[in-house]
């Protein structure tokens, strides 16, 4: 491992970095064991919660895609508010949003879902190359 | 996406009738734009609701005008006119200063400047590419020295510069001053970042370069149009700039070092504290300490009262110390005002009704709406009901990026955020339309300051918050939309008006409206308030966390705000060790609560819970029965809940939450009326309520999670309602306006504005 520098600021590098890929890659794998059809079912019938709160499982699975860095994050796009929902990606001040192709939703709420499935695809998929 | 826009701006938050303000437009498109006087009375676009309400006016502006794309300088910097050259001397000059850079790698950065960079002439100290540099031009040749070692970022240095005209070399000290305190890591880190060096000889001859100096910045080239514009801006602090008549040798560059003056005369010498006094340093002016009379200002309010180089931590009051609070903290992205020249000015007819108003103004398909508000004549009242219009709140949120800057920004509102094409506008133009008190700077410092004096994306009639409904200004419009349909005669005022008037401004009203997020307040709004209250002011607060954030208004720029987060509270971010005081009124920042104020006192309610996924509702507890207080429920059957609907999260308590506490002040004479339920584990209890922080502080778990309705009577007559929930007045319009929120509304509002008595509890 290299020392860090007392004169160069640039060769420092952020150790937590480390702590923080390792305990992201077991929060994954428990993510995925928590994902079920049933699970999946209940967002798609209130992905909000209102007036029947979400299950513990479902809640936890939210928790942790909403606190995911937020460049590169999905949000919801209002194209044409109250009729076309969209899904883009949000990067760095000053630089376009990126948006995704093929995915229109009437509502709001369809396209929380619609964020909802592409996250859990997201998750399966940088969790492939893991050790288990 | 389009991009294409017209955007503008009031020259102030309100006029009253008969007086005038000016309004500033900017055009993408050459050609023409059309303006047009309307009164807004709805803003929801939700198809459930009333739709968008406007009423076209006639009025002397309504037509067309020629359309100017106008440049916004962004960053902070100070300038100080040189006309003479006197700062530009022909024989030997030096400069001196700390700096604490706060992105030293970012691209290039001027500190300490006398020059014009279109041509290279005069001379600069500089950051390019994470290294300092002094350079001198003549137009034709430059010299410069580079420091071999890079900047720590947030890390104190003293830095010393030098030209000697005999041999046309440059020379360049930097030497890092830290102490347990005044940087990011202490004295225990054995940095290595000490440099001293200096140029070969160089033929380049001094010249006076047709520039200002500018601290912080570069300017770009000479005046155009009599305006310097500055280019290069510098993220970072500075402390006690110099501008020596000779060349700072190793020797003095140690006396720095040390904290001593050198030797010989200096040419300017500006202390950023000078100035100081009981009410803090509130002023834009930067004064020259060398007898030579180089003043100089601030442009775009840099963040002043901000430890320098040599405070020991002792001490957290810059007023008590202001030896050690001699820095400015300089970020590229801070603005106080977009500076536009004024597109036309409107005089309020004295007949003009009081109300919200906006100029609408549209160029092919872009199209803007720039709100403002008309309170009656000076000095007169036209209605019985006063609402006033919570503008401090508006500026500290104006322009907001929360979704799209924070990593907890969706944790927080507990869904994935909807942006609409305003939202990716101001991402994309962030340099053009500056930030909210809910932002951070590039350089990671929160932002202290916020301006009414630019396009406010986020108050606009029909926007929706990034969280997904109405918010703030549109959201009042629900309140305005209620009382036009029930032909209530209202006049309108804002907290701009509040801090000039006082509560004289209150007292010619039977009944005060504030409605759904009043969060920022000075001191003179809270005296008012009391008064008010106090001598037989009726009062309805028909929102949620209010009388919360400590604000300042700039006295010498009213339009400006400021504000100071910490230590607790529900908060975007923390000022910084020692930095928790206005540099505009010398107060103790943060909030109200931790200095004996807190809501409860005033409104019976205060902040206890947020969240932003849905709404919840009221139930009715035992005082709703009570003889003294069952008039508010005239028309109600037992047990009814109220609020189970509204177009804010499907709600009427909801997104920010009030409660009851004697022991923070609630009036004890106050009856509990209602409380809410159906709030997720979202909802979690504000930080300020978290002693040791556990498990199960959230809704559905912790009694602290509600929303009360309350009611307290005062001397003389007076009364309070407080419905303590943002959603509530988003529930007004629901089936046609018949509901129990209306209902109740009714009842109270009836009673208030009447020259009777309020009922005593």
């Amino acid at each position: 491992m290299s020392k860090p520098s007392l004169s160069d600021p640039r060769s420092i590098r952020d150790r937590q970095d480390d702590w923080n890929e390792h305990f992201d890659r077991t929060r994954r794998r428990e993510i995925i064991e928590l994902i079920t059809d049933e699970v999946i079912a209940e967002h798609a019938e209130n992905p909000t919660g209102y007036r029947n709160f979400h299950s513990p499982e479902l809640q936890r699975v939210l928790n942790y895609m909403r606190v995911q860095p937020v460049l590169g994050k999905y949000f919801i796009y209002a194209a044409v508010p109250w009729s076309d929902y969209r899904i883009a990606t949000i990067h760095e001040r000053g630089e376009a949003p990126v948006l995704l192709n093929g995915h229109h939703y009437k509502s709001e709420k369809e396209a929380m879902h619609g964020v909802f499935l592409l996250r859990i695809e997201d998750i399966k998929s940088s969790s492939e190359g893991d050790i288990q | 996406m389009s991009t294409v826009s017209i955007r503008g701006y009031s020259s102030s938050p309100s006029v009253a009738a008969g007086e005038s303000l000016s309004f500033h437009v900017s055009c993408d498109e050459p050609g023409d734009f059309r303006a047009d006087l309307v009164r807004l009375i709805h803003g929801d676009t939700n198809p459930v609701g009333p739709g968008f309400k406007e009423v076209e006016i006639e009025s002397s502006i309504n037509g067309t005008y020629p359309a100017s794309a106008h440049r916004t300088q962004s960053g902070g910097y100070v300038q100080v006119a040189d006309d003479a050259g006197d700062l530009a001397p022909e024989t030997s000059f030096g400069i001196q200063l700390y700096l604490w850079a706060t992105t030293p790698a970012r691209a290039r950065q001027g500190i300490l400047s006398r020059w014009t960079d279109d041509d290279r002439r005069g001379w600069a100290l500089s950051l390019e590419e994470g290294h300092l540099v002094f350079t001198v031009g003549d137009g034709d040749n430059t010299v410069s020295v580079t420091s071999d070692r890079a900047l720590f970022a947030e890390a104190w240095y003293a830095v010393s510069a030098a030209f000697d005209p005999a041999t046309g070399q440059v020379s360049l000290h930097q030497t890092p001053v830290i102490n347990s305190v005044n940087s990011v890591f202490g004295p225990v880190f054995p940095i290595d970042s000490t440099f001293s060096g200096q140029s070969a000889r160089s033929v380049v001859s001094p010249v006076v370069a047709e520039a200002p100096v500018i601290v912080a910045g570069l300017a770009e080239s000479g005046p155009v149009d009599g305006r310097t514009w500055v280019t290069s801006p510098y993220n970072g602090k500075i402390d006690s700039p110099r501008v020596l008549a000779y060349g700072p040798t190793a020797a003095d560059h140690r006396s720095l070092v040390e904290g001593r003056r050198s030797r010989g005369e200096e040419l300017a010498h500006w202390s950023f504290s000078e100035g100081t006094g009981p009410g803090g340093i509130p002023t834009d002016r930067v004064i020259d300490m060398s007898g030579h009379g180089h003043h100089g200002y601030c442009v775009n309010q840099p963040d002043r009262a901000m430890t320098g180089w040599n405070w020991i931590g002792r001490e957290e009051n810059f007023v008590h110390a202001p030896d050690q609070y001699g820095a400015i903290w300089f970020h590229e992205d801070s603005l106080d005002d977009c500076r536009w020249p004024s597109a036309f000015s409107l005089s309020v007819p004295q007949d003009l009704r009081s109300g919200v108003y906006a100029v609408r103004v549209r160029q092919g398909d872009a199209e803007d709406y720039i709100p403002f508000f008309v309170t009656p004549p000076a000095g007169t009242a036209t209605a019985k009901i006063l609402v006033l219009i919570p503008t401090c709140s508006y500026v500290a949120y104006a322009n907001g990026q929360i979704m799209q800057n924070a990593d907890a920004g969706q944790a927080v509102a507990g869904h994935v955020p909807v942006l609409d094409q305003r939202d990716i506008e101001l991402h994309e133009r962030y340099t053009e339309y500056g930030l909210s008190t809910y932002d951070y700077h590039v350089d990671g410092r929160g932002v202290g300051y916020s301006t009414w004096r630019r396009p406010i994306l986020n108050m606009r009639p029909t926007h929706r918050q990034e969280f997904g409904s109405i918010w703030q200004f549109p959201a009042d419009l629900d309140l305005i939309d209620w009382l036009e349909v029930h032909d209530y005669e209202y006049d309108i005022a804002t907290d701009h008006d509040l801090c000039r008037e006082g509560s004289d401004l209150l007292k010619r009203y039977n009944v005060v409206i504030s409605p759904s997020h009043a969060e920022y307040t000075t001191w003179e709004m809270e005296d008012a308030w009391e008064e008010y209250l106090s001598s037989g002011g009726r009062g309805m607060y028909l929102g949620s966390n209010a009388l919360y954030w400590i604000t300042s208004l700039h006295p010498e720029k009213p339009w400006v705000i400021e504000v100071r987060k910490g230590e607790t509270g529900a908060k975007a971010w923390q000022a910084r060790p020692g930095e928790l005081y206005h540099s505009t009124t010398g107060e103790r920042g943060g909030l109200w609560r931790n200095r004996a104020r807190p809501p409860q006192k005033i409104w019976g309610t205060g902040f206890t819970s947020f969240g932003f996924d849905h709404s919840g509702y009221f139930v009715p507890l035992p005082d709703s029965t009570d003889p003294d207080t069952s008039w508010i429920f005239d028309g109600f059957s037992d047990d009814e809940r109220i609020g189970d609907f509204g177009l804010v999260g499907g709600g009427a308590a909801g997104y920010e939450l009030d409660r009851y506490d004697l022991s923070l002040g609630t009036p004890p004479n106050t009856r509990l009326l209602a409380s809410s339920y159906g709030h997720s584990e979202n909802y979690t209890v504000v930080p300020e309520d978290m002693l040791f922080p556990h498990s199960g502080l959230n809704g559905g778990e912790s009694s602290l999670v509600r929303a009360d309705i309350t009611y307290f009577s005062t001397a003389d007559g007076g009364a309070m309602f407080s419905s303590s929930s943002i959603s509530w007045i988003g529930s007004l319009s629901w089936n046609d306006y018949e509901n129990n929120v209306s209902k109740m509304m009714h009842n109270v509002l009836d009673r208030f504005q009447s020259d009777e008595a309020a009922p005593e509890v």
